[in-house]
């Protein structure tokens, strides 16, 4: 996806490239800068860990170690970094594991809510007349839906494996990626370079492709950030109320199975370190989103 | 005569939006395998006679449109049919689950903006103090704080430590205010943080830009108190956003509510619709989908006749 970019990016309006745009905000913001690069660095080190998981020198996540399972399940001891869950298995190890879900379905909402969302806002925002109303009406009445209903119904009927759920919340966050997209497309598609193009004689096609979609694509990413976020979140929501695959290591699923036994205290770390982890998670990804958004409404402004 | 023509218009919007809903709800239902009558029956289901008849009794049988005509038909007379496990109705169900859903979400709303609005008004008012940075970077961090993870927070700190508030459990209303208020006062919290943090930051920036605006230097060169400034003359023309995020963050909360019930155990409309969609139970999943969509829009549409009440200048441009 990035080649088409920068292959048809028109030079008067490149987007500056993503370490340019949190250097600008460092001028303005000042200490912003700083978060951003904490924000960027804790994903790098989440990410990373959770694509080596399988090589790394941790416990197995889904072994029980029964010699701590009775009696000492606290952070620090029996040689467990952060202790042990109620079922013995290793949580700094399951930290590390739940990435990996929190991963896939980051990327899998992101390039399926951008493929089908972007698609759908940049003809509607292109074409105009009854391709948009269909389009956009489609897309409102898809908003109309409790979206987190919507999403259990889509897990329950489909079946709770990561991929149905990657799909699932694909499928609920379309009509919000469609809606930037259309919205940032209507204001590209009035430009001087886009009536140039015309003029030349370019066809519709070649006008959508090579001068308005370079310059919605990554107004639409940095929105997909947010996206993400929420889809974490989302994963997390479904994991927790117990509806996807107990299989599947995630944050969600070990925020309750901690909470399960309330009356132990234990859950001081068995949910309360996922909780922190996705809430970590989410901020950097939340930040660096707010960075990316800022930058660009100043780059909209001031052209 | 300008705003009955919109209101009518958006009156009309609001039902095919209902009614379209409706009939996703209804064919997605329809569409997803399962058949309710092996739910209802069990192991008679093998009798032939017996599933031919309950088929035929729940007009299982007849074309997909009847069926869907016939779901109107009740519905309009406020008959949603009958759950397929516990043979009650829909609409009984839904007057059982809906108050504690109802009073968690008025409740979080109403908290949530008698807090934020005098919250934004501080922090617009002394932008880029100390003050107004601590309270943006907070309800920055509560924006990324997801729902679960404070709830887990909230019963470790003031459940199990602390033994202020029970860790999970409802009681009703009438069994005494302080036992629902206390039974109420964590999910609610929950609910209240993110609304919050969401509405300062809107109403915030809305603020900062009415203050930058030339009748309030006007204002301020009459010599009107700070106070009269910001809540007489600011907050209006900065609460339009504020107003539609209002409308669709009902859909963020039923959302949000889902979670907190089952995780505090509290018997409302979002605990029904995840227990009627593990059983299948297609009626009441159609039900509570139709009722929370249809409130959905309600809210939304009586929040875009506020915008007239609020600013002339759509009043105006509705009966142009």
């Amino acid at each position: 996806m990035n080649d088409v970019v920068t292959a048809a990016e028109p030079p008067m309006v490149t987007p500056p490239p993503a370490d340019e745009l949190l250097a600008s905000e460092t001028k303005h913001g000042g200490v912003l800068g700083l978060g951003g690069w904490l924000s960027a660095i804790w994903l790098a080190v989440v990410s990373v860990a959770a694509i080596a998981a399988p090589w790394l020198p941790i416990d197995e996540p889904d072994i029980t170690d029964f010699s701590v399972l009775a009696n000492n399940s606290a952070p620090f001891k029996a040689g467990h970094l952060l202790g042990t869950d109620n079922n013995g298995y290793d949580i700094f190890s399951r930290l590390i594991w739940g990435g990996r879900v929190s991963l896939v379905v980051a990327a899998g909402v992101l390039i399926i809510g951008m493929l089908v969302g972007g698609t759908i806002g940049l003809l509607a925002g292109y074409l105009r007349g009854k391709a948009e109303v269909v389009l956009m009406a489609t897309v409102d009445i898809f908003l109309a839906f409790p979206a987190l209903i919507l999403l259990i119904a889509i897990v329950a009927f489909l079946g709770a494996d990561l991929l149905n759920v990657v799909l699932g919340i694909s499928i609920v966050s379309i009509p919000a990626f469609a809606r930037i997209a259309r919205a940032t497309t209507l204001t590209f598609s009035q430009r001087e370079f886009v009536l140039a193009a015309k003029a030349a004689g370019a066809s519709r096609a070649r006008i959508l492709v090579r001068e308005i979609l370079p310059n919605v694509i990554l107004p639409l990413l940095a929105f997909g950030l947010l996206v993400v976020g929420i889809a974490i979140v989302a994963e997390g929501s479904l994991a927790f109320l117990g509806l996807t695959s107990t299989e599947t290591i995630s944050w969600g699923g070990m925020i309750n199975g901690g909470k399960r036994p309330l009356q132990q205290e234990n859950i001081a770390h068995t949910a309360m370190l996922p909780a922190l982890m996705m809430f970590l998670t989410v901020l950097a990804v939340n930040f660096l989103g707010d960075r990316f958004r800022a930058a660009f409404d100043v780059k909209d402004s001031a052209l | 005569m300008g705003i009955l023509k919109g209101v009518a218009t958006r009156l009309a919007k609001l039902l095919s939006v209902v009614l379209i809903v409706s009939f996703l709800t209804f064919s997605l239902t329809k569409l997803l395998p399962g058949d309710p009558v092996v739910v209802l029956l069990g192991p008679q289901y093998s009798n032939l006679e017996i599933r031919e008849a309950v088929t035929a009794d729940l007009g299982l049988d007849k074309p997909f449109v009847v069926q869907y005509l016939d779901y109107v038909g009740g519905a309009v007379q406020g008959d949603l049919g009958r759950s397929y496990t516990s043979n009650f109705k829909t609409t009984e169900l839904l007057k059982q689950k809906l108050p504690a859903s109802l009073e968690l979400m008025l409740l979080a709303q109403l908290l949530s903006m008698m807090i934020s609005i005098p919250v934004a008004m501080f922090s617009a008012y002394r932008s880029n103090s100390r003050a107004d940075k601590a309270i943006t970077t907070t309800t920055f961090g509560l924006i990324s704080l997801p729902g679960y993870a404070f709830a887990v927070f909230l019963v470790y700190m003031f459940s199990l430590q602390l033994k202020w508030f029970p860790a999970v459990g409802f009681s009703p209303l009438k069994d005494g205010l302080v036992d629902n208020l206390r039974s109420i006062a964590l999910p609610v919290t929950v609910l209240v943080a993110g609304l919050t943090a969401v509405y300062v930051r809107l109403l915030r920036s809305d603020l900062i830009a009415t203050l930058q605006e030339d009748f309030v230097l006007m204002a301020r060169s009459k010599g009107l108190p700070t106070w009269h400034i910001l809540l007489r003359h600011a907050l209006r023309p900065s609460s339009f956003s504020l107003l539609t995020v209002f409308g669709i963050q009902f859909g963020t909360l039923i959302g949000g509510s889902v979670i907190l019930e089952q995780f505090f155990v509290i018997p409302g409309v979002g605990s029904l619709a995840i227990e009627s969609i593990l059983k299948r139970d297609y009626l009441v999943v159609q039900g509570v989908v139709l009722v929370i969509a249809t409130a959905f829009v309600v809210v939304n549409f009586l929040v875009d006749i506020l915008y007239s009440v609020l600013d002339p200048r759509v009043r105006r441009s509705g009966a142009s």
